[in-house]
């Protein structure tokens, strides 16, 4: 029966899960597989949602396994093995929610807005936070991408520093990482337009890189047009000081609408 | 967000305005029977030109025309909304009942069940009914018969709603299964025109008996199936009364992600009538304020107020302008002082009020006017200071991060430590003010474009402008011939097409 066989499989998982070395995570993802397999014979989840005898328990072990399936692939790194479980295991979570709640379900919550920031979803990450509920969001996993996403929205950069020190758990690292080289992006397009001229080893500093090797490394590969003048970067020989010229064909077009429209209205 | 699940579902009842008068004084005519007659009698009309074509030329049948005009779903929505049909509202379900034996063939289903939902509902049997046991006005033409039926059926679930709205879910399905089932065997098409916004009325009802008793979330494989069937058969009002139920589920339930999702994948069909319009704009401004997409979610719940009826639907319109004040403040505008004000909405909107003031003191517009005002550089430490913010260093991000977004137009000096405004920039060198004239000149074509669409004439300027021509001739009609004159109105109308 296949419910027996998922319960195997799910006590299987969570130990080589406890485990945790890099052997035993290949052999977690292909038991998640397995689990896959099994559950689609489970009437009792979404889209069918009937109720069956078992249905309680075969929800709570499906949301259970794609649990176990997200941090896995947190832990090997691979994003969109980490967006498939989320796309399977959010359905269960909306249409059934009378499953207990699970020990893994806020982790995972928070592990996916973190997901959504680095992809930088930003409306779907808001639809996201939107369904939570309270209870959710007072979780310190849950608030913790919350509060990140504000902060990275208003601006204030440096807050990123002192959050990549006080992650709520080690698994968010990786996402940390990712959104790194997001903020450092949208940190230089910021210095290029606000700065005239900058120091080097202020820019590295705003750049949060530390070490200049890195720094450069950066410059050479993202932003070639930046001119060193001794110890400072040139931002301003890059802006084009000439009129634009006049965009003809967009006022043509437009021109022709206003006359299409006046004379349907007269 | 801003519009609680409360308000929303208040907005919604709202526009229909039930306005539940007093029964009136019994009329020589019961009212149920009036308000037959005249649809009866406006779906009918054409019959007697048909008739005398068919006798010029052999039809093959000679018992009338065979199907409804295509304009009778406009009829319909319009007898829908005239008083006579309001005031059939207040009926008891006794009533109902006699009235339904009395207007419907014997062999009527939705007869049948009218009657049974009497006693599931648990009504008092023994109430007054009317003492007529046959039409005063005999039997109601044969094509009328699935729309009065429908009507009914809208009517009896009505009226069971507010005392037992588990009963009235059950008797809508039966209800909704007898009106298919007859409107099936009287037509070739799942929803004939004339029935789509009876349909469309029942489904509300329908849905709104769901919410009361808690079993919406069961509903709702049944309304994607039924949006499936209106779909097919191009039943308009069905199709978008349905799309508004779904949407309204999703965003009640929190499933925005659904919800945005069923709103891309779906034209809003362009047939439906005003208040399902506008409860689709309320619905898919929220999306877009929720989805971060300020602009269109400010066009939507704008182009939602002006749509909306003003002498109803006050909730509703409350509602619309809460969400909207709340987007305009997003996407860094104050909404004008005087929006708070409107007759009947001050207390709604006092909380919106205070928000917007604080926004208005508080916040990075703010600070950059006063930047313009008063100073040409300003130091990071200051305006850390100002805007509550931690440290300089902080200040000093945001502020990069304001000029890349072009809320300030400035320079910042690292090693001063200050912000230096570029006073007076030229911008008329630039294209913005041709793409702004753009803006606002596409929007006044839009609002015309929309306003013309949106015309809408007095039911009887026909009638009144024979009656001037005509003076003293006759001053009084029955309501008959008014209602001839409308369909003949209806008619020439066809004919110009």
């Amino acid at each position: 029966m296949a419910l027996a066989k998922v319960k195997g499989l799910l006590g299987d998982l969570q130990k080589l899960v406890g485990r945790g070395n890099s052997a035993d995570l290949a052999k977690a993802g292909d038991l998640i597989d397995d689990i896959k397999v099994e559950i689609i014979s489970f009437d009792s989840l979404p889209p069918l949602l009937y109720s069956t005898p078992n249905a309680a328990e075969e929800r709570a072990l499906a949301a259970s396994a794609l649990e176990y399936g997200a941090l896995v692939a947190v832990m090997i790194e691979d994003m969109e093995l980490f967006e498939r479980n989320m796309n399977q295991l959010l359905p269960i979570y909306t249409s059934c929610p009378s499953i207990p709640l699970s020990p893994l379900k806020r982790k995972v919550q928070g592990l996916n807005l973190m997901f959504l920031l680095v992809e930088n979803r930003l409306s779907d990450f808001h639809c996201v936070v939107e369904g939570y509920t309270p209870e959710d969001l007072a979780d310190s996993q849950v608030d913790f991408p919350v509060k990140l996403e504000r902060e990275l929205m208003v601006g204030s950069y440096d807050k990123f520093h002192s959050a990549n020190a006080a992650l709520p758990d080690p698994l968010y690292e990786f996402f940390m990482k990712s959104l790194l080289s997001t903020v450092r992006d949208n940190v230089a397009d910021a210095m290029e337009v606000s700065y005239t001229t900058l120091k080097a080893s202020d820019a590295q500093r705003m750049l949060m890189f530390d070490g200049a090797d890195e720094f450069k490394e950066f410059i050479g590969e993202t932003r070639e047009d930046w001119l060193y003048q001794g110890s400072e970067i040139c931002f301003s020989a890059m802006e084009v000081g000439g009129k634009t010229d006049i965009p003809s064909m967009r006022l043509i077009g437009q021109t022709l609408g206003y006359a299409t429209e006046l004379e349907r209205i007269v | 967000m801003a519009a609680s699940k409360d308000d929303v579902k208040k907005a919604d009842k709202a526009p229909p305005s039930p306005a539940k008068k007093a029964p009136p004084p019994p009329p020589p005519l019961p009212t149920i029977d009036h308000a037959a007659h005249r649809l009866a009698s406006l779906l009918a009309l054409p019959s007697a030109s048909d008739l005398s074509a068919s006798k010029s030329k052999p039809s093959p049948a000679d018992q009338g025309p065979q199907s409804l005009p295509s304009g009778a779903g406009r009829t319909v929505r319009r007898w829908l909304s005239s008083s006579i049909v309001n005031k059939c509202r207040s009926v008891s379900y006794a009533k109902l009942i006699a009235a339904s034996k009395r207007l419907l063939p014997a062999n009527s289903e939705v007869a049948k069940v009218i009657e049974e939902g009497r006693v599931g509902g648990g009504m008092d049997v023994e109430e007054e009914a009317d003492d007529l046991t046959s039409c005063p006005g005999g039997l109601p033409h044969r094509l009328a018969v699935p729309a009065l039926e429908a009507w009914m059926a809208s009517l009896a679930i009505n009226s069971i709603l507010s005392v037992d709205a588990a009963a009235a879910f059950v008797l809508s399905a039966n209800l909704l299964g007898a009106v298919g089932k007859s409107a099936a065997t009287s037509s070739s098409t799942y929803t004939p025109p004339a029935l789509s916004p009876l349909i469309a009325r029942l489904y509300r009802f329908r849905a709104l008996a769901a919410e009361k008793s808690g079993s919406v979330a069961a509903m709702q494989p049944e309304l994607v199936h039924a949006l499936r069937l209106s779909t097919l058969s191009r039943a308009e009002e069905v199709q978008a009364t349905l799309l508004n139920l779904m949407l309204r589920y999703y965003l009640a339930s929190k499933n925005i992600d659904a919800a945005s999702k069923l709103a891309a994948n779906t034209t809003f069909p362009p047939g439906a009538s005003n208040n399902q319009l506008c409860r689709n704009l309320l619905y898919s401004g929220r999306i877009g304020a929720l989805r971060l997409e300020y602009t269109s979610a400010f066009s939507k719940l704008t182009l939602c107020l002006r749509k909306a009826p003003t002498n109803a639907g006050l909730a509703f319109r409350v509602v619309a302008t809460k969400l909207l004040s709340v987007v305009q403040c997003l996407s860094g505008e104050i909404p004008p002082r005087d929006t708070f004000f409107q007759p009947g909405m001050t207390s709604h909107l006092r909380p919106y009020l205070e928000l917007v003031t604080c926004v208005r003191r508080g916040d990075l517009t703010a600070f950059a006017e006063v930047v313009d005002k008063h100073r040409e550089t300003i130091s990071l430490a200051d305006i850390a200071q100002r805007l509550g913010l931690g440290s300089p260093a902080s200040a000093e991000y945001i502020v990069a991060k304001s000029i890349r977004d072009g809320v300030i137009d400035g320079i910042i000096n690292h090693s001063g430590q200050y912000l230096e405004c570029k006073d007076g920039q030229e911008i008329y060198s630039t294209i913005e003010p041709s793409v702004a004239f753009n803006r606002r000149i596409q929007w006044c074509l839009e609002t015309h474009n929309t306003a013309v669409k949106g015309l809408r004439y007095p039911e009887d300027a026909y009638g009144e402008s024979k009656k001037k021509k005509k003076k003293g001739e006759e001053d009084e009609k029955t309501d008959e011939e008014i209602a001839q004159e409308i369909e003949e109105e209806l008619a020439e109308e066809e004919d110009e097409f």
